[in-house]
């Protein structure tokens, strides 16, 4: 799936760096601005049906990794190829709007994940019942309280099954009755799923469900094996 | 050290299988590339692939703008009456002008340049201001510069019903020439949105670019046929003077006047050459803007 691939963020710069960047381009010498490693030199491929856990610290490159995967991010180098269609849940409720009422967000929000008008009025029912927000939903998403805009986006979410899904952290919100049924359906939904890649600090969810894990660290992957084994390596460097 | 590591998990678990898997045809490269000249079919058909999306987005946008206000989507038109009665009594006062159909002039030159400035605009900073959720998304940019520029158009048009009032006050009748009317919108929404195009990505590296169109659009007011009409210039300067074929360097100038025209039933007097400028204007920076925008706009989401 991934080849050779990275990527670097340009840092921030000022104008008169900029300028003297450029003038020094105009005399043949090339330089680069300054820039933060974001991958480098990553050779992943995942095959289908497999479940993938990626750990690491903060800013090690996780959601880095998969949202080179889902196309967000275009590599500096390498390649990236995929087969079949791919979702990324992350922040779930993305381009949900306040005004509109629950019914409309559920559309919106299905669209921006990638699904079309007859795949989402299939759904709308069960994405409703699965709320729990039978009496609201015509009200608009701005009088909800912050636990029923979770559940509506969670629900939204996991309805459909990709071939390909990529979640980041997204699992654990509303009460816990509604906790407990998220995570099952995001089971479930991982069950269903061809394949999986997760980014996750639950080392216990991940060793129950991956077939291999990989960590990452500093834009690398430092290790990519048996969950056993990863997880093992982790708590040997962590400490 | 890290290589190493790395190096041998792949090497002890893996080694077999990603050999085997490496570059299988059926995988869909994530960032294909575009031939320059097969971007605007790209654009187009991405827009098509992605009308569901598109189409919940101009709704949302739409919603977004009026839905608290009390008068909703009335001030759609009321926003250009009232702007155009300001025009109006300044004008009058100034220069003292006395034409029954002028106020009618200055309504459909708000409409039309409004619509042409807001496009430009919005599409410029239509990546800047999606920001979060270009992160979270992986769907083709060339939504959010659309829904942005749809939305203003479905505004003009639900805003063009404020002229019905005038039509009937001036006992002005709905004629054939009204073709014009749909034919000039397309050209000011084609033209603004490729200006717009060209310059979307910039704006991500230097929101400059974004001050200083808002600052020419402004500007641009002044030199676009709002206050005055195109009629009037050749009034003045004469019809063969060659300000006219500078004042038509302007790409909205034939729309605005089309526009007019084709509420009052005349065919406005242009050149041919300035015809196919107007016309060509805006295919030519359409080509451009999305033959740039393709080209450099995904590499730009991780400056954002």
């Amino acid at each position: 799936m991934l080849e050779n691939v990275g990527l670097e963020f340009p840092r921030k710069e000022g104008p008169l760096s900029i300028a003297l960047r450029w003038l020094s381009g105009l005399i043949g010498k090339k330089r680069s601005g300054p820039i933060t490693v974001g991958l480098s030199d990553i050779n992943i491929s995942i095959n289908k049906g497999e479940i993938v856990g990626v750990i690491g610290r903060n800013g090690s490159g996780k959601s880095t990794l998969l949202k080179a995967m889902a196309g967000i991010y275009k590599p500096d180098i390498g390649w990236v190829g995929i087969d079949g269609d791919i979702s990324l849940l992350s922040g779930v409720g993305v381009g949900m709007n306040a005004n509109l009422t629950g019914r409309e967000n559920i559309h919106l929000y299905g669209s921006i994940l990638g699904h079309n008008k007859a795949t989402m009025d299939k759904l709308i029912g069960g994405i409703i019942e699965f709320s729990e927000l039978d009496g609201f939903i015509d009200e608009p998403f701005r009088t909800y309280s912050s636990g029923m805009k979770a559940r509506l986006g969670i629900s939204v979410a996991t309805a459909v099954k990709p071939d390909i899904l990529l979640i980041d952290e997204v699992l654990g919100v509303g009460d816990p009755g509604f906790k407990k049924r998220s995570q099952k359906r995001i089971r479930s939904l991982m069950d269903d799923s061809n394949t999986v890649v997760i980014v996750s600090h639950s080392f216990g969810l991940l060793k129950e469900i991956c077939d291999r894990m990989i960590m990452m660290e500093k834009g690398e992957v430092k290790i990519l094996g048996t969950p056993e084994e990863v997880i093992q390596m982790y708590h040997d460097i962590e400490g | 050290m890290n290589d190493a590591g790395y190096r041998n998990g792949v090497s002890q678990e893996d080694a077999v299988v990603s050999s085997e898997l490496e570059r299988e045809p059926q995988l869909k490269d994530m960032h294909p590339h575009v031939p320059l000249l097969q971007s605007p079919l790209r654009v187009i058909s991405n827009l098509k692939s992605n009308h569901y999306l598109l189409k919940n987005m101009v709704k949302r946008n739409l919603n977004q703008r009026y839905n608290r206000a009390l008068l909703g989507y009335l001030w759609t038109l009321l926003e250009p009456a009232l702007l155009a009665m300001v025009y109006y009594i300044l004008f009058i006062i100034i220069a003292n002008y006395q034409e029954e159909r002028y106020p009618m002039w200055i309504l459909l030159g708000v409409i039309g340049w409004g619509m042409f400035a807001r496009i430009v605009n919005s599409t410029i900073s239509s990546l800047s201001d999606n920001s979060g959720m270009i992160k979270q998304t992986g769907f083709p940019l060339e939504i959010y510069s659309s829904a942005t520029s749809i939305t203003q158009l479905v505004m003009t048009l639900i805003s063009l019903a404020v002229v019905i009032p005038f039509m009937i006050n001036l006992g002005l009748q709905p004629t054939p020439n009204l073709w014009m009317l749909p034919a000039a919108l397309i050209m000011l929404f084609t033209s603004a949105y490729g200006v717009g195009l060209i310059f979307a990505s910039m704006n991500v590296v230097f929101p400059d670019v974004g001050h200083a169109f808002r600052f020419v659009t402004r500007a641009g007011f002044f030199v676009s046929p709002v206050m005055w009409t195109y009629e009037m210039i050749i009034e003045r300067a004469g019809a063969d003077s060659v300000y006219i074929d500078i004042i038509l360097l302007n790409p909205v100038v034939v729309p605005i006047t089309m526009i007019r025209h084709s509420i009052e039933g005349t065919i406005p007097a242009f050149e041919l050459h300035n015809i196919i400028y107007a016309v060509a204007f805006p295919i030519m920076v359409f080509v451009l803007g999305t033959m740039i925008f393709t080209k450099t706009s995904r590499g730009v989401v991780k400056r954002l």
